[in-house]
């Protein structure tokens, strides 16, 4: 059944928290480090990444917080400090193995201040280091990176190999209520993508395919709130299909063989995977207005999108415009008024014709852009050297 | 060109320095020649042998018109100096040969043929050739058919296909006689007229030239060295290990620790890493072998798997390098990093099943094992 419309549904996941970085504490913890005063320069970058959190004494005391599913360990060990973040515990048998060499080969890694550590059969994500030696910077990036790998990786192995949850943090499970809208948003959505597949087979196009991937890729990631193993097997087929210098019948089969997989989740493994997880950093970037006249503003992908309207190809046009809108909402925080904007495009495009669509959307977008110059223009403070790259919906851009 | 050439049997060896790789050939035991954009600014640099160890070589003379340099060895090699071709009768279409190290590959010969014997560019005559030409052959030499040196590969150009040049013998030639014929430690050769230069003035005493472009300082005060490469090559030192002999381009080192192949690099503008290929699993054993590998007992060092290569690795972050105080330690985890990499490749082979990692010094791998 050929596809005439996308739909949108009010995403599920909850919001999360738009933290605004006071980088004045992190100049005033170099500048506590400079003086030999680490625990100070300690106190003033948790205060800056985590604004609105009591941080104690950490001399004293262990601190702990939530990082969806990673529990952030902060201790002071002698002359040391550690930071850990409890992983999984490793099965027995022969999937144990599988699961070290996994650890071995996708979490431990040269470049990376922290690394997966074993005692007995418990495996955490450690660093430790000398409080003399703890420049605000490296501190910064292990609390950034350590606890998102975990995140990242947990549901993972738990999920392939058998290993056992060890000390997560709790994740509010989903009501009833808000099951049901996953779990028909789920099957709609994979349905979907299997008959935008048959469209990429068709149409040969590679703009096309790389506005399914990330269709398939951003939509879910936005609407639900997947925490557990198919948000990880989703991530894990998306470095295949949403990569735009792979094998383009690689990365159509790897999407197809993905919606194919993700259709035939029972519910009762569907719902292990959803629940609403707390951060205490936000997970998403921080989303600016030049950020988004990069995708939507004057250039090369939007004069692409235009053509394609105005070329009779307005089904081209729609889902590079909802994929981008995807996109926008999954990776970056926003302010408000830019939120609601650009939700309120997707719901008044829902379920139109694809000519009605593109040409709401293109018009949509252009007004959000050009009310967003203007306020611009009467604000000297604003940054004029974003170094964000353009490219499509797809591209990592931070 | 059909003749079979042993290539390993030839005085052609690659050339390291601080600032990339290159190639040079032996014109006797103890001299290499070699191209001066491979060697400058630097005056040590290291040459390896076909058994991968190192020999400091000191460069004796520059060229940087003729983009020749001289490097002599504080030991000769054990190989065949390459002849310099008498006779400047090159032709287009004869057969020639490039060997070297290209792109940091071991030891390779493309083949082609003379182009143009006498190809003028910006005022120089060049061997020009349609043989493969790529980075790391600079420096090495262009062969006829008698293995006789015809001209020394100095580039090629990036805009066109299969358009390489060489020095010719006969310029190779009478810099290397007149080096001979003199006695200063270290000179370079006056653009304009080939007078010795043996101190950083300004003009030229033979030609009145004026040399600021030169940067003659550079070439006879090196600078100060990058902090980076300040902190690496200090722990090094400490580790005993000769930073000149492990230098592997711009920022980046390598060597072997007894057997263990170490590779020291900066992956990105925040970390310094440290890192030694060990071995690769065996098949037995792998349960215990994984449990050791990410025991931790290991911290600060770690280990991981890169395909099936099983690495020891050590990163710093760019503060501990610019640290003001306290470099002592970070210095000891070099050296203990240094010191461990010999010893676990051998733990993990004798203990664990393992097979050595293809870069693994064997000889000494045995040599090393724990009684």
């Amino acid at each position: 059944m050929a596809i005439n419309s996308l739909g949108y549904d009010p995403p599920v996941r909850r919001s999360t928290r738009r933290q605004t970085l006071d980088y004045g504490l992190l100049e005033a913890a170099n500048a506590l480090y400079e003086q030999g005063q680490p625990l100070d320069a300690l106190r003033k970058v948790f205060e800056h990444l985590l604004p609105g959190t009591s941080v104690p004494d950490l001399a004293t005391n262990t601190f702990w917080f939530t990082q969806g599913s990673s529990r952030v360990k902060t201790c002071v060990e002698g002359d040391d400090l550690v930071i850990s973040v409890p992983l999984v515990r490793l099965p027995e048998g022969g999937k144990a193995i599988a699961a070290l060499r996994f650890l071995l080969t996708e979490m431990s890694s040269t470049g990376q201040l922290y690394q997966p550590r074993l005692r007995g059969t418990d495996v955490h994500l450690e660093f430790r280091d000398r409080l003399a030696r703890l420049h605000p910077a490296k501190v910064v990036e292990v609390l950034r990176k350590m606890p998102a790998a975990a995140d990242d990786h947990d549901d993972w192995i738990i999920g392939q190999f058998g290993a056992f949850p060890l000390e997560r943090a709790a994740i509010v499970a989903l009501d009833d209520d808000e099951f049901a809208r996953c779990e028909r948003i789920w099957q709609s959505h994979w349905i979907d993508v299997l008959e935008l597949v048959k469209e990429c087979q068709r149409r040969r196009s590679m703009f096309f395919l790389n506005e399914v991937t990330a269709y398939a890729h951003h939509r879910i990631g936005f609407v639900l709130p997947l925490t557990g193993y198919l948000g990880a097997r989703i991530e894990e087929s998306g470095e295949t299909f949403n990569d735009t210098n792979e094998d383009p019948v690689k990365r159509e089969g790897t999407l197809a063989k993905c919606a194919k997989e993700m259709c035939a989740v029972s519910g009762a493994d569907l719902r292990k995977s959803l629940g609403h997880a707390t951060y205490a950093m936000s997970p998403l970037h921080d989303g600016r207005p030049a950020l988004l006249s990069q995708y939507l503003g004057e250039g090369d992908y939007r004069d692409t999108i235009e053509r394609l309207k105005d070329s009779g190809k307005s089904f081209e046009a729609t889902l590079a415009l909802v994929s981008t809108y995807y996109y926008l909402l999954r990776r970056y925080s926003w302010s408000e008024e830019i939120e609601t904007a650009l939700r309120d495009g997707l719901a008044r495009s829902s379920g139109k014709p694809w000519r009605e669509a593109a040409t709401l959307l293109f018009e949509d977008a252009s007004e959000l852009v050009s009310k967003l110059s203007e306020k611009d223009e009467g604000d000297d403070d604003d940054d004029d050297d974003d170094d964000v790259r353009k490219g499509g919906p797809e591209g990592d851009v931070e | 060109m059909s003749t079979a050439l042993d290539i390993e049997s030839l005085g052609v060896f690659q050339v390291f320095t601080g600032g990339g790789t290159g190639s040079g050939f032996l014109v006797d035991r103890a001299l290499i020649v070699t191209n001066c954009h491979v060697v400058s600014p630097y005056r040590k640099v290291a040459i390896e042998r076909r058994d991968k160890t190192r020999v400091v070589g000191t460069v004796r003379r520059i060229s940087p018109r003729r983009d020749l340099a001289i490097v002599e060895l504080g030991d000769p090699l054990e190989a065949e100096p390459l002849p310099l071709a008498e006779a400047d009768d090159l032709v287009a279409k004869q057969a020639v040969h490039i060997v070297g190290f290209p792109v940091g590959l071991p030891l390779s010969v493309t083949e082609g043929v003379v182009s143009n014997p006498k190809q003028l560019l910006e005022g120089q005559r060049f061997v020009q050739t349609d043989a493969a030409i790529n980075p790391g052959n600079s420096g090495g030499p262009m062969l006829d058919e008698k293995k006789t040196v015809v001209a020394v590969t100095t580039c090629k150009l990036t805009s066109a296909d299969m358009v390489g040049f060489g020095i010719p013998a006969v310029d190779v030639r009478a810099f290397v006689e007149s080096f001979r014929g003199q006695t200063a430690p270290f000179g370079v050769c006056c653009p304009s007229c080939d007078t010795l230069l043996e101190s950083a003035d300004r003009y030229c005493d033979g030609c009145g030239s004026d040399l600021e472009g030169l940067d003659l300082d550079s070439l006879f005060e090196p600078r100060d060295p990058h902090p980076v490469v300040a902190f690496v090559e200090k722990a090094l030192a400490k580790a005993h290990i000769e930073p000149v002999l492990a230098r592997h381009g711009e920022q980046n080192w390598s060597f072997h620790s007894g057997s263990a192949p170490v590779k020291i690099w900066c992956c990105c503008s925040e970390h310094l890493c440290f890192s030694s290929p060990l071995a690769q699993p065996g098949k037995q054993k792998l349960g215990a072998l994984f449990r050791y590998l990410l025991s931790a007992e290991h911290a600060p060092l770690s280990f991981d798997l890169d395909d099936n290569t099983i690495r020891l690795n050590l990163t710093f972050h760019m503060s501990d390098v610019f640290a003001h105080a306290d470099t002592q330690e970070v210095s000891g985890w070099v050296a203990d990093f240094i010191a461990a990499a010999d010893r676990l490749d051998n733990v993990l082979v004798e203990e664990y099943g393992c097979e050595p990692a293809p870069e693994t010094q064997l000889t000494f791998l045995k040599e090393s094992r724990p009684t």
